[in-house]
């Protein structure tokens, strides 16, 4: 229990720490929002100089940064000046968005890839192994955004799914039911491209320590006293195998905001990827700090739950850290 | 009267220990403070130059924290410990290398003692790179001697040390610790591990080479068997301290100490099963 | 039976020649020998559990009316562990680091024996109570790291005896513990094969841990049994050249008038490389009584009486 709140405490602290150096970074970063403004002749340099002022963007560094904590606190991330809308709300829906795509090829991904990598490491050589592991092997060598290429290229062609966005149009006028396979059907293509590229990783990870574990005294052990395959590879081979893999999954937890940048902005879908993309190339301060927060908080999580996983389910993590802590 | 400068060398005292002590801190439960572990209280013995001192107990007795600390792999938290004539306990830092040529160490496993990708030649001549200044034909021909001395082929230099037996490669580490030609070699639990026979070809081996170069040892066993028959003296330690001390062949037909009659139960004589009765 | 490993790349490793044993319930036969003289092929064919690329050339198991290296893997399941059990040598890696000792032993019973929970659960105590645990109920929730080596052989052992088999073959159970762990073993085992009858066979690289325990004895060299027969028999009179020169060095090692010896009674030169193949004693380079034949004919079994059999030119009839 100390284990756990110690843990918590040091995430906010990390939380904390984060969100100042992201202010500092966007302050030191070259040009601000008004640059483009400027070189419009239209607009007086007063006028800029108001806009300044209504942003608070005329204040020095640490009072803004103070101000800008106690509203993160009560949830106002700021305003927004590009999309003139406060972040909050703007943030919100955009992560929703990619919510639903991430998380859909998280769990397609842990759920194909698990068995898979079970299946090949047990049956190391056999027909399924030499089928699975050189295709892993290619997914795992192609970068994300050449798969994404790929598999977008094909879909224009042959038209069977649509290949980019989230909704048709005309999408309000649908029954529930049709707007669930409407947006089903968009998902396929970048669902795709995440999955492809998630269960060759899980998969090899699961596979190489299913490996390791199976040739450890103790398995073959628990074979000579009459142990049965099956039961021995869930309930013997599984529990110590799986301490990579709860790793892993930490990081698919954290990836979950920040790790489809690339192919929601191939195929459009209106995530938080590209969200962060515009509004970094604009200097859209409060934007930025609020979208990489949200994700940092992600990925803080993530780290936090595999850690809290590893130790309520190893032993000897247990033991070690009651020792240290 | 004069001193005599003739006296052997056999009598003079090499390593003087006093009141050796280390604990080793850990904590025990969530919330309580860090408690101390007694490796080793107010250990004292002595070796005179020449001799074999044979420190056994059982595991935890603190027999490995003693050699540790002698061979300055650790730091005493109290107690003195002499070489010769130099307190070393207190040493630190640079000036701790001089002593590093004196006394050396051998472990038990010779492939986790020993990086063993490491070519025979790499794995002897480390200490040398450490130490001399020798050019590489001068340190490949102290290699080369050293592997004669261990009964070794020096053709074999580089070859890599896992191509070795598990006796061979004890050898090797024998060897690599002869290379600064140190007056204390520490054998922790050398022989653990190893076949009959090859136990008895490395405690030959070591025997002449006490003979030849007038080593001194220290040997550190849970079991009187082998090291018994290499003794002079013999320091029985348990839960830190030394219990029993005394000549080889007393403390084997004479064991005061319950602690030593069980080791000298399970070890001589015959019926390692009926030791426990026997011990009483 | 004669069993050859042929893993893939290298040469071809001849494990076990011609190897014969016989056991009877309630003995305990000790098999000594030195590393790479196949006594823990020996141990793990028993039990048909050698790697993939192990050939059972010739030979069979005979045990309980049937031969273990015709059995397919069902059949292999239901004798092993719960007909025959095999404890290994170290304890801190034969049990799995994240799963409870009482669980460890429950999937013994589970895998043989038709209990509910509840049962399980009673016989888990019973056992741990057996092999020598004051407190089970603590034993039973611990884990590995948890407990001591002698400790974990224990529950090793538990689990062993788990199904009440006919034959439990230990090798070198011993080894990797300190003297008092190892006599706490040994005796333990002797109880064991008292209380319920079964057959013991004993692996080891120490023959000190044989004497006084095991009733017959058998010495393996390279692959083959070079001497065997009864505890008394063997050490009174050793036959064989290499048996005679463990006992010499044996001896000298364990004399009680104990002081510093010059030099152990070695028997010069190593184990021989199992991968090459020949005929020929393969103690012969290392025999100080080498004759004519021991180079070029594989010696032949005799019968120097009805508990005493040896491999040698020498006692040839």
């Amino acid at each position: 229990m100390m284990y756990v709140l110690q843990r918590f405490l040091r995430s906010v602290l990390l939380l904390w720490g984060l969100s100042f150096l992201c202010f500092l970074f966007t302050e030191m970063a070259p040009g601000s929002f008004f640059d483009e403004m400027r070189l419009n002749p239209q607009i007086s340099p007063e006028t800029i100089a108001s806009l300044r002022t209504r942003y608070g963007l005329d204040r020095p560094l640490g009072v803004r940064y103070a101000r800008w904590t106690i509203a993160a606190i009560h949830g106002d991330l700021g305003y927004s000046i590009a999309y003139n809308t406060p972040v909050t709300p703007l943030l919100w829906t955009r992560a929703k968005n990619t919510l639903l795509l991430t998380v859909t090829a998280t769990f397609l991904t842990w759920l194909l890839g698990v068995p898979l990598g079970l299946l090949t490491g047990s049956a190391r050589g056999k027909f399924a192994d030499k089928l699975a592991t050189p295709t892993s092997s290619f997914l795992l060598a192609v970068p994300e955004i050449v798969l994404a290429v790929g598999i977008l290229a094909l879909v224009v062609r042959w038209r069977f799914v649509p290949a980019g966005g989230m909704m048709s149009l005309g999408f309000e006028d649908l029954s529930p039911w049709q707007k669930i396979r409407d947006i089903a059907v968009h998902m396929l293509v970048p669902g795709l491209i995440l999955v492809l590229g998630g269960v060759a990783v899980v998969e090899r990870h699961v596979r190489a320590s299913v490996l390791e574990v199976l040739n450890m005294p103790y398995i073959q052990a628990a074979r000579g006293l009459g142990i049965g395959r099956v039961r021995l590879l869930f309930l013997h081979v599984l529990p110590v195998a799986a301490n990579p893999a709860i790793s892993l999954f930490g990081f698919s937890i954290a990836a979950l905001l920040g790790g489809s940048l690339v192919v929601e902005v191939v195929t459009a879908w209106p995530g938080l990827g590209p969200l962060i993309l515009e509004a970094t190339l604009s200097r859209d301060l409060y934007l930025v700090i609020g979208a990489v927060l949200l994700s940092a908080v992600f990925m803080i999580a993530g780290n936090l739950i595999a850690d809290l996983i590893l130790v309520a389910s190893d032993p000897r993590i247990r033991a070690g850290e009651s020792n240290a802590a | 009267m004069p001193i005599d400068m003739n006296s052997p060398m056999a009598n003079r005292v090499l390593l003087r220990v006093r009141a050796l002590s280390k604990n080793y801190w850990t904590r025990r439960g969530r919330f309580k403070r860090r408690a101390p572990l007694a490796a080793a209280s107010n250990v004292t013995f002595e070796i005179e130059s020449g001799k074999t001192l044979a420190i056994v107990g059982s595991s935890g007795s603190g027999k490995s924290t003693v050699a540790r600390c002698v061979a300055r792999l650790e730091k005493p938290d109290s107690g003195e410990i002499w070489i010769d004539d130099r307190e070393i306990a207190r040493t630190k830092g640079k000036d701790l290398i001089p002593l590093r040529r004196q006394v050396q160490l051998v472990f038990q496993d010779p492939s986790t003692s020993m990086n063993a990708r490491f070519s025979v030649a790499k794995a002897i001549e480390e200490p040398l790179l450490l130490q001399e200044h020798d050019s590489r034909e001068e340190r490949r021909t102290r290699v080369a001697e050293l592997m004669r001395e261990v009964a070794l082929r020096p053709e074999w230099m580089e070859r890599r040390v896992t191509e070795f037996s598990g006796g061979q490669r004890q050898r090797i580490a024998i060897a690599r610790a002869l290379a600064l030609r140190p007056k204390l070699l520490i054998l922790d639990e050398a022989f653990s591990g190893l076949d009959l026979s090859t136990q008895a070809q490395i405690a030959n081996l070591l025997l002449e080479l006490q003979a030849s170069h007038s080593l001194t040892y220290i040997l550190i066993s849970h079991d009187l068997t082998l090291v018994s028959r290499m003794a002079d003296t013999i320091a029985v330690m348990s839960e830190g301290q030394i219990v029993e001390e005394g000549r080889a062949e007393e403390v084997v037909t004479n064991p005061v100490h319950p602690k030593t009659r069980l080791l000298v139960a399970a070890a001589l004589g015959f019926g390692r099963e009926n030791a426990a009765q026997q011990s009483s | 039976m004669t069993i050859r490993y042929l893993p893939r790349g290298q040469k071809p490793i001849q494990a076990l020649r011609e190897v014969n044993v016989r056991l009877h319930p309630g003995e305990i036969l000790g098999i000594t020998g030195e590393s790479g003289c196949g006594k823990s092929t020996l141990a793990t064919s028993i039990l048909k559990l050698l790697p993939d690329y192990a050939d059972y050339s010739a030979g069979a198991v005979r045990f309980e009316g049937r031969d273990v290296l015709t059995m397919d893997e069902s059949e292999l399941r239901s004798i092993r562990g719960s007909r025959i059990a095999l404890v290994s040598q170290d304890p801190s890696t034969s049990l799995n680091p994240v799963l409870k000792v009482s669980t460890q032993i429950s999937e013994v019973l589970r895998a043989h024996l038709k209990l509910n929970k509840q049962q399980r659960r009673m016989r888990v105590l019973e056992l741990l109570r057996e092999v020598g645990f004051d407190d089970p109920e603590r034993i039973a929730s611990a884990y590995l790291h948890e407990l001591s080596g002698g400790q974990n052989q224990r529950v090793v052992i538990a689990q062993a005896i788990a199904c009440s088999p006919a034959l439990l073959i230990a090798d070198e159970p011993t080894s990797k513990l300190d003297s008092q762990s190892q006599s706490e073993i040994l005796t333990l085992l002797s109880g064991i094969v008292r209380r319920h009858g079964a057959g013991l066979i004993l692996i080891t690289h120490d023959p000190a841990i044989l004497i006084g325990l095991a009733n017959r004895v058998a010495i393996m060299y390279a692959g083959s049994i070079v001497e065997d027969g009864a505890m008394a028999d063997v050490v009174r009179n050793p036959l064989h050249p290499y048996t005679q020169g463990l006992l010499r060095l044996f001896m000298s090692e364990h004399d009680r008038r104990g002081g510093k010896i010059d030099r152990f009674p070695v028997i010069v030169g190593e184990a021989p490389d199992l991968s090459l193949a020949g005929r020929g004693c393969r103690f012969e380079p290392r025999c100080l009584e080498r004759m004519v034949p021991c180079a070029v004919q594989d010696p032949k079994e005799s019968a120097i009486s009805d508990s005493h059999r040896v491999s040698c030119f020498k006692h040839a009839n």
